[in-house]
């Protein structure tokens, strides 16, 4: 008889935290910044969630990051296989068009209300709207652009370069002095693309690169020229010599934040670091453009910026919880855009209510006067192209940095 | 006892759930990447039917680096026959033969084998680095400064520098089968062979290693096959970099399936991959054939 009464308490008991259970709505998360030493979206992001969590405590929230290379075919595996999180990091454009195409990821339109919309930037969500329906939200406006130690420079009495021929010249005078002129670690295969994608859109201007890239036909002269002048910083040996298997990630940045590396050509991801209390470079960077071609017939300026809205927070279609992982997706993706925006480590995608007196970031006062003149945006290539052509486009890059292959031949590679 | 292994139910039904699983995760697999590799298909969207177009793609017109991939992964199989396999013979010889610390030994060279492949890769990506790395620190401490180099990073010295782990690793794994069946064999053999005087490299290459022809004819199996799979290794310490120099058939599979989204013309590859190890397989089979037929 007590053995039976065990029995029944014990149901109950179990039925009652199976019922209780349901109650809690769980959310999963993923996203790209495992920590703050190289993502200083990591510190953004915390802060938005701990918002979040503030004015929703009934609602559990499990987060899970990868680094940067291993993230991208983790999410794309997991949304083929139908088990992705509610509410993921991923790239607009190409990278996404596929899931998108084969229903994985939930159309936003129906949960955005006029006042939310109100809040966007014009814009900032042309690389998630696929057919005119909106699949993304965005993270934050990423630019590039030519972060510079003034004590390396003061040191050995360098000049900020004015001109690509500048440029080539500083980094032999650096490289003379036994100094690797450039912070660049390209194990990941992507980040030489940034160098040499703004030196193609200065040849032959933003539109023409656009349009191409986005078409996948590239053909002008541009990218032979772009190519060379990539050829001309590696043999005035801009970077280190075991730059193919570094990651950027790691040393690639390390040495820059500490001081050992005098130029810095990256995207904006990675300014928290550079000013992190620990950083040697906190308050020594000046932020400069990439300096301008000299070529008579070159199309672009100096003010044609590399980068754009190209990472977004999407819902799953598949999600449990769909409405509430939009809600959630909506609310942190509008507050990381705040933070960001004060912490420095990118522009933000909506307009917030943070004055620019109250930027905390010393790198992004200067970024904002300088975008202000910007007159294009060119996101990656690597995000633009279809999958297929933009792994190859990486890996033909790689060679090219490597010296595998030479100006012509990479050139040849490129999809037409 | 006796009955029950002899009742032929008995027997079936104890091995039905390791056959089911065999099949499941094994067999079936292999059937269903040889209907994708006739198939024109990304993974998520619609596939299209297009019979042995991918193979054409693949033997005939391949850009890729498919073919060097297959070389890589053939060297590496050189280097385990001719290098790895002699050493573990060597050492299990030696063991066998009765030295102090036989137990410790044969525990030491076997504990690379138990330790994960991610760890063994993680510290030996560490121990090339060029900066701070034990390899170069050591080159520079005796005076090498100038054969200090970034190991890893640079396409002449990075295929090499991968395999060394790989080597170094399952030695210990080799060494276990060869001592083991030489430890099978009676203790008479190697008795008499003392009474009449023969060496350490005579009774070893005249007798030991002859009678163990079953267990070498075992481990050249797992040793080219393991080396046409390789996979964790590669991914692990360059990513089948720097350019292509390390690239193995199934980092290749992997980033053209999983990167490139090309699903059916990946699975095309695999099917190669599980040809190749199945020829091999056959073919040491038998040019080893022992007298008695198979062990």
């Amino acid at each position: 008889m007590k053995k039976l009464i065990l029995v029944v308490l014990f149901v109950f008991l179990a039925l009652g935290i199976a019922w209780s259970a349901d109650k809690k709505v769980t959310i999963n998360v993923w996203h790209i910044w495992p920590d703050a030493s190289s993502e200083a979206s990591y510190v953004d992001f915390n802060q938005a969630l701990t918002d979040y969590k503030k004015l929703n405590p009934n609602v559990e929230v499990n987060v899970d990051s990868t680094t940067n290379d291993l993230y991208k075919p983790k999410i794309q595996t997991a949304l083929s296989a139908d088990e992705a999180p509610d509410v993921f990091f991923t790239f607009g454009s190409a990278f996404s068009k596929p899931f998108v195409d084969a229903g994985k990821i939930a159309a936003l339109d129906p949960y955005m209300d006029a006042a939310y919309k109100s809040k966007l930037l014009a814009g900032t969500t042309a690389f998630f709207t696929y057919d005119g329906k909106l699949y993304g939200l965005p993270l934050g406006m990423h630019t590039a652009w030519l972060y510079c130690n003034r004590d390396l420079f003061q040191k050995y009495g360098l000049k900020y370069p004015k001109t690509f021929d500048d440029l080539v010249n500083v980094t032999k005078a650096f490289k003379s002095k036994g100094v690797v002129p450039f912070a660049l670690g390209n194990k990941e295969r992507w980040p030489i693309i940034l160098l040499y994608e703004t030196l193609a859109v200065k040849y032959a201007g933003a539109k023409t690169i656009q349009q191409q890239v986005q078409s996948n036909k590239l053909s002008d002269p541009a990218y032979l020229k772009a190519a060379r002048d990539i050829k001309r910083l590696v043999d005035a040996g801009a970077f280190r010599p075991d730059v193919l298997g570094v990651s950027m990630f790691a040393e690639g940045f390390q040495v820059f934040k500490d001081g050992q590396v005098p130029m810095f050509y990256h995207g904006s991801w990675m300014t928290l670091p550079m000013e992190a209390d620990d950083a040697a470079t906190k308050g020594k960077i000046d932020v400069l453009r990439w300096p301008m071609v000299t070529d008579s017939s070159a199309k672009g300026s100096e003010f044609d910026t590399w980068g754009g809205s190209f990472s977004c927070f999407s819902v799953s279609a598949k999600s449990k919880v769909l409405k509430d992982a939009v809600e959630f997706a909506k609310y942190v993706t509008f507050q990381q855009n705040k933070y960001a925006f004060i912490n420095g480590t990118n522009l933000p995608c909506y307009r917030v209510d943070v004055t620019p007196d109250q930027v905390k970031s010393d790198i992004n006062k200067q970024v904002i006067k300088l975008m202000d003149k910007s007159t294009s945006f060119t996101i990656g290539w690597d995000l633009m192209l279809e999958q297929k052509n933009a792994q190859e486009y990486m890996d033909n890059i790689t060679k090219l940095l490597g010296g595998a292959l030479t100006p012509e031949q990479f050139v040849a590679t490129l999809p037409k | 006892m006796e009955k029950l292994l002899r009742n032929k139910t008995a027997i079936a039904l104890f091995v039905l759930p390791a056959l089911v699983l065999y099949l499941a995760i094994v067999i079936l697999p292999i059937f269903v990447s040889s209907w994708y590799s006739l198939l024109k298909w990304d993974g998520v969207g619609k596939s299209f039917f297009i019979g042995i177009e991918n193979f054409v793609a693949l033997f005939a017109r391949n850009t890729d680096g498919f073919w060097t991939s297959v070389k890589n992964s053939g060297i590496l199989a050189g280097l385990s026959v001719f290098i790895q396999l002699p050493l573990a013979m060597l050492i299990a010889l030696t063991l066998a033969w009765g030295v102090r610390g036989e137990q410790f030994f044969r525990k030491v060279y076997f504990l690379p084998v138990v330790i994960s492949t991610v760890v063994i890769c993680q510290l030996w990506v560490q121990v090339y680095n060029l900066d701070y790395g034990l390899l170069n620190g050591l080159l520079r401490g005796i005076g090498l400064k100038s054969w200090a180099q970034p190991w890893l990073s640079q396409p002449r010295t990075a295929l090499m520098s991968v395999f060394l782990p790989i080597v170094w690793q399952y030695v210990g794994y080799h060494m276990l089968l060869y001592y083991t069946a030489i430890k099978s064999l009676p203790d008479e053999l190697f008795d008499s062979a003392r009474i009449d005087g023969a060496s350490f490299a005579q009774t070893s290459l005249r007798i030991t290693v002859p009678l163990i022809r079953a267990m070498i004819r075992v481990s050249l199996i797992f040793a080219i096959v393991g080396s046409f799979k390789l996979f964790d290794h590669v991914y692990i310490m360059t990513y089948g970099g720097p350019m292509q120099a390390t690239e193995v058939p199934s980092t290749l599979m992997y980033k053209t399936i999983f990167r490139k989204y090309a699903y059916g013309y990946g699975s095309g590859m695999s099917v190669f991959i599980i040809l190749e190890c199945f020829l091999f397989t056959l073919f040491v089979q038998r040019g080893l054939r022992t007298k008695e037929g198979d062990l």
